[in-house]
């Protein structure tokens, strides 16, 4: 098995149980405590193509706490695969009647890493000298700002919402370039687009 | 109510649809140029054997977008250069924004420009992002009966296990046929720099001093003033250029087989 049919296996592996996980049935309690209260898929913000990602709330609600594999096909900006996980903050929610909430503005954060043999954690010695590089080319931090609108089903429904979301992001790599280059660009330039669909449980 | 939701669904969308982002680190993306070096070659005029000639070599742009810019509008408000050499470290995290941004600045000279690999070019998805906008990484070209060759001399990046420069490829394309009287080398990395293979160093000297035609070698990545180095002394001249990031670039005039280069400061 080639390595990129590995990568390609690993990664719809995963979808697959984060996929079968979610809506597995609530006898099972091994599964029922590590059921996630969301799962969801993305469309870009730079962490694949496609993502996939289950997530937990803690803290009323207003936070989120959630784990992403992502993938680009080769044909779509080369193949990668990258692992991600998000620390969402959602202080706002306007309601609208029963059927829909609306949060504004959710303050986001997140490392990714992206997998393969051209992305190290730190350029190691003996290759590099101490500082040569001074960044990872793997692990990125990345700061986003999110907006969703939840709608709401039935209570007594297994689902209990569906969202649309768009997601704005930027990195450290992309803020320090930016803060070098600030008279020519500005802040909103560096980031970078993602949307998405989450299935609340 | 209706106010609010308008407001969500306007943010939502607010942020613009050209900026869908797959991977810092992703290749391309649907508006990535390819094969600018092809490009710009095509784009060189014709000009005599023997005629003299006039380049610009500037390096080391790395994430200096202001100073990029200021040397594009200085090169084009002169209008005696044959064309310009982007000689590596293009990018700084080897990101496809970094060469995306340089080549956006650079797209803007009103010559044409051809641009070699750094080692800084090198990480991450680095080199296949170069190769896939400007073209190999080891490539030639003539003009006015001069064949430039322009090579990769990043060692390190391959933690120095022979291959690069790769010597064998240079011995090959240091020819010259009907169209071509003289030969100059260029690279990233100066053999007189510890990022380059040191089991290659005499290799790579002995070859240029043995190479009939060659009239110098000339690098980038040292960011310091203009400066010559000759393997014994004498012999084929290996001019390190100051870089982009200092706000400098070199003029070389070829003539005959002969170069002279000067520092420019803008």
């Amino acid at each position: 098995m080639g390595r990129s049919m590995l990568k390609k296996s690993i990664f719809s592996g995963l979808i697959i149980i984060v996929l079968a996980t979610a809506p597995l049935h609530a006898q099972d309690s091994f599964f029922n405590r590590f059921k996630p209260d969301e799962v969801n898929i993305q469309y870009a913000g730079s962490i694949g193509f496609l993502s996939a990602g289950a997530g937990y709330h803690f803290f009323k609600k207003k936070t989120t706490l959630s784990f992403h594999v992502g993938y680009v096909p080769e044909n779509l900006g080369g193949e990668m695969t990258i692992l991600a996980v998000k620390f969402e903050y959602k202080p706002f929610a306007i309601k609208i009647k029963d059927k829909i909430i609306i949060h504004p503005i959710n303050p986001t954060f997140f490392p990714s890493y992206t997998l393969g043999q051209n992305f190290d954690f730190k350029f190691e010695k003996p290759q590099y000298r101490r500082g040569y590089y001074f960044w990872s080319s793997a692990l990125r931090l990345h700061l986003a700002f999110g907006t969703e609108v939840k709608l709401l089903t039935n209570k007594k429904s297994k689902i209990k919402a569906l969202s649309l979301y768009a997601e704005a992001n930027t990195n450290d790599l992309y803020m320090i370039s930016w803060f070098k280059n600030r008279e020519l660009a500005a802040f909103r330039d560096i980031f970078k687009m993602g949307y998405g669909v989450k299935m609340y449980f | 109510m209706k106010k609010a939701l308008f407001c969500g669904v306007f943010l939502l969308f607010a942020f613009g649809c050209n900026s869908d982002e797959y991977s810092p680190n992703q290749v391309f993306n649907r508006n990535t140029e390819k094969d600018v070096n092809a490009r710009e070659i095509t784009s060189l005029p014709q000009k005599p054997v023997g005629t003299p000639i006039k380049i610009v070599i500037s390096g080391d742009t790395q994430r200096s977008y202001k100073e990029a810019i200021a040397f594009v509008n200085h090169v084009n408000t002169r209008s005696d250069i044959d064309f310009v050499i982007l000689n590596g470290d293009i990018s700084d995290f080897g990101l496809l924004s970094e060469f995306e941004s340089i080549l956006k600045i650079y797209n803007g000279l009103k010559v044409p420009f051809i641009s070699i690999i750094g080692n800084h070019d090198l990480v991450a998805n680095g080199r296949a992002i170069y190769e896939r906008m400007f073209g190999p990484l080891n490539f030639t070209f003539n003009y006015a009966g001069v064949r430039f060759v322009c090579h990769d001399t990043n060692g390190r990046e391959y933690n120095f296990n022979g291959t690069t420069p790769n010597l064998t490829w240079l011995k090959n394309n240091f020819k010259l046929n009907s169209e071509t009287t003289h030969l100059v080398a260029i690279s990233h990395v100066p053999p007189t720099d510890g990022d380059f293979d040191p089991a290659l160093v005499n290799p790579y000297e002995n070859l240029f001093n043995q190479t009939p035609g060659l009239i110098a070698s000339i690098h980038s990545h040292r960011h310091g003033k203009l400066e010559t180095h000759y393997q014994h002394g004498k012999g084929i001249p290996f001019l390190i250029t100051n870089a982009i990031v200092n706000s400098a670039y070199t003029i070389l005039n070829i003539k005959n087989g002969q170069i002279n280069a000067e520092e420019i400061n803008f």
